[in-house]
């Protein structure tokens, strides 16, 4: 075994030199005080950019919510006026009319004293309640009977303006795509003595994905101590990473559909080979520090002595758990849909580890699995994403779909450098109406 | 400037280390105060001049502000804030490696040379200086070795040298500066 021999040279120096001491510039105070002045500005500037991201998801949430309640309520008006309900005054019995048929359809002019409910209705249907005046009874819908009422749904419709009292029609407008949207479904029920007609449209979908990505990372260096992030740069390649999940939708407008659900996704990078320093872990145990380019591990101590040693290539690998809230515009063309969206994550960290063995020694050292630290409980990022279906049933389809993530916050902390991870990703899903 | 080796109580010390840990500015001052005159000598011999090491010390300190919360009163804080330091030291040779290499080739830094006779009066910072005119690979060694007690098989690690080259360039430092204080040492016997 190697045994340390200090000769006499040595000795001069360490005897000459142990209780030496002396003092150095105040320039060198003035200098750690503003570079803990920055760290305290950038913590400062952490938590306000935390807080903007916290305010922006919860804005962005707000809207959504006003969105889908305000269109929901507009879509119900929309649709549930294309047919209302008429109630005979003198003869109790119930005729159903169809307000625009067609396109040639010349309203006929009501009775006076043909009144709309408002928006308030029961059962959301708008209801033509015709009192027993005379010249009421005997106005009669254009299409009498239940053949009348089964006529598709189509190409036009009028607006109901319940301030007026009146069934006022406008101008016919097109309502191509709605048959999509509605999916051509009619049902028809009976209650008490009216009929109504129901439009059912399919605003609900599911859609589970898989998807193959690639990552990356930003970095920004906190420190002017030195260019740590660049070593980083060389020392660490990230490998294929990918996520999965499922996403629920909610059609908002014939155009608009609002997604959230939850995803899975795990990244990993691979280190190459470096040095690891002998640090007091948070256990108090001396162990060898590895630092990776998202947090820190504390890899197994074989020997009390020196300050350092080799670690062979290093994997680390993190886990999350997010949810998005995604807004998508879309659109149809055959049996296909396109959609673009975009939106906010919010990623809660569920695993973090680093793989590394030591190098050297007499023995061949085990391969350690240990824990990453330094890493931000949740992150924010923002979600692009494209994604093509292809209708197989009536109510499923195929997607193809690629994504671009990219962190709002940095997943570490305490660090010289922030680390912005980027992924894009490819992925292939199914998705089902309802 | 000589100073008297100031001691600190363990109780104000852990009051200090608590301040610091709750970034009071007064806390981080009086441990810096304290620690300065005693880390700025180690820094010393790593470095080539002041400046370079008044730089590894303000790392230090900075690296040691901001880690504090990884001290756990196992062994003293001296000793903490001493590897800090090391690796500090460490991390500026590493940066240095290629300028290092160069100047190790040169002719001119292998030869120490005193300036006066003088073993009785010898200061320590006279000494530090002989150290620094050392080249950067075999200073680190030298210090490594002979003030840290590590074992060349560490050395060759922490530098990324083989044993042998450690142990060369022990030798080879130890000769320059036998020969540089060769006088001194005569007149010394």
């Amino acid at each position: 075994m190697e045994e340390h021999r200090p000769d006499h040279l040595d000795k001069l120096f360490t005897d000459s030199l142990r209780s030496f001491e002396d003092r150095p510039a105040k320039e060198v105070w003035e200098k750690i005080e503003q570079e803990l002045d920055g760290d305290k500005r950038r913590v400062r500037f952490l938590i306000f950019r935390h807080i903007k991201v916290v305010a922006a998801c919860l804005l962005a949430l707000s809207l959504a919510l006003g969105i889908l309640l305000h269109v929901g309520r507009k879509t119900d008006l929309a649709h549930n006026s294309e047919v209302f309900h008429h109630k005979s005054g003198n003869t109790g019995a119930s005729t159903i009319a169809t307000v625009t048929p067609s396109s040639t359809f010349t309203p006929p002019s009501p009775p006076a004293g043909i009144h709309l409910p408002h928006s308030s209705t029961p059962d959301k249907y708008f209801t033509v309640t015709v009192p027993s005046a005379p010249n009421a009874a005997e106005w009669r819908p254009p299409h009498d009977g239940l053949s009348a009422l089964l006529q598709p749904l189509q190409r036009t419709t009028s607006r109901i303006q319940p301030t007026t009292s009146r069934i006022q029609p406008t101008t016919p407008r097109a309502i191509e795509g709605i048959p999509q949207l509605l999916n051509g479904h009619v049902d028809k029920y009976s209650k008490g003595n009216a009929i109504h007609l129901v439009t059912r449209l399919h605003r609900w979908s599911i859609n589970g994905y898989f998807s193959h990505e690639l990552a990356g990372y930003n970095l920004s260096d906190h420190d002017s101590i030195g260019a740590g992030h660049k070593e980083f740069d060389k020392k660490e390649t990230s490998l294929v990473s990918a996520s999965a999940g499922i996403l629920v939708g909610y059609q908002l407008t014939k155009k608009w559909l609002l997604q959230t659900g939850l995803l899975y996704s795990w990244s990993s990078s691979l280190g190459e080979p470096s040095t690891a320093y002998a640090v007091t872990d948070n256990n108090g145990n001396t162990k060898y520090l590895l630092n990776t380019i998202a947090g820190y591990g504390y890899l197994p101590s074989t020997s009390l002595a020196g300050d350092s040693v080799k670690t062979d290539q290093s994997s680390s690998r993190l886990h999350y758990i997010s949810i998005p809230i995604i807004a998508s515009y879309t659109f149809h063309k055959r049996q296909f849909t396109f959609l673009a969206g975009a939106g906010l994550m919010g990623n809660f960290l569920t695993g973090a580890t680093v793989r590394s063995r030591i190098e050297g020694g007499s023995a061949p050292q085990p391969e350690s699995i240990v824990t990453l630290y330094g890493l931000r409980k949740i992150t924010y990022g923002l979600l692009f994403k494209t994604e093509v279906q292809y209708a197989i049933l009536p109510d499923w389809s195929l997607n193809l779909i690629a994504t671009s993530k990219n962190a709002l916050t940095a997943i570490n902390t305490n660090s010289h450098y922030s680390t912005y991870p980027y992924y894009m990703g490819v992925g292939l899903g199914i998705k089902h109406t309802f | 400037m000589f100073l008297k080796r100031k001691t600190i109580p363990e109780n104000d010390l852990e009051i200090l280390i608590k301040g610091c840990l709750t970034g009071e500015r007064s806390s981080q001052q009086a441990l810096y105060n304290v620690y300065s005159p005693k880390m700025l000598p180690l820094c010393l011999r790593y470095a080539e001049n002041q400046e370079e090491a008044e730089e590894i010390l303000q790392d230090g300190f900075l690296q040691m502000f901001r880690y504090i919360n990884q001290y756990k009163q196992i062994g003293t804080f001296e000793a903490w804030l001493r590897r800090i330091m090391i690796n500090c030291a460490l991390m500026q040779y590493r940066s240095k490696s290629k300028i290092s290499r160069v100047i190790s080739l040169s002719k001119d830094h292998d030869h120490v040379t005193t300036t006066g006779d003088f073993l009785d009066h010898i200061t320590e910072k006279e000494l530090i200086g002989l150290i620094q005119k050392l080249s950067p690979a075999y200073r680190m060694v030298f210090n490594l070795y002979v003030f840290e007690g590590l074992k060349h098989r560490e050395i060759a690690h922490l530098l990324n040298i083989t044993e042998g080259t450690s142990k060369s360039n022990l030798s080879d430092a130890r000769a320059i500066l036998r020969k540089a204080l060769t006088p001194q040492l005569k007149a010394a016997k």
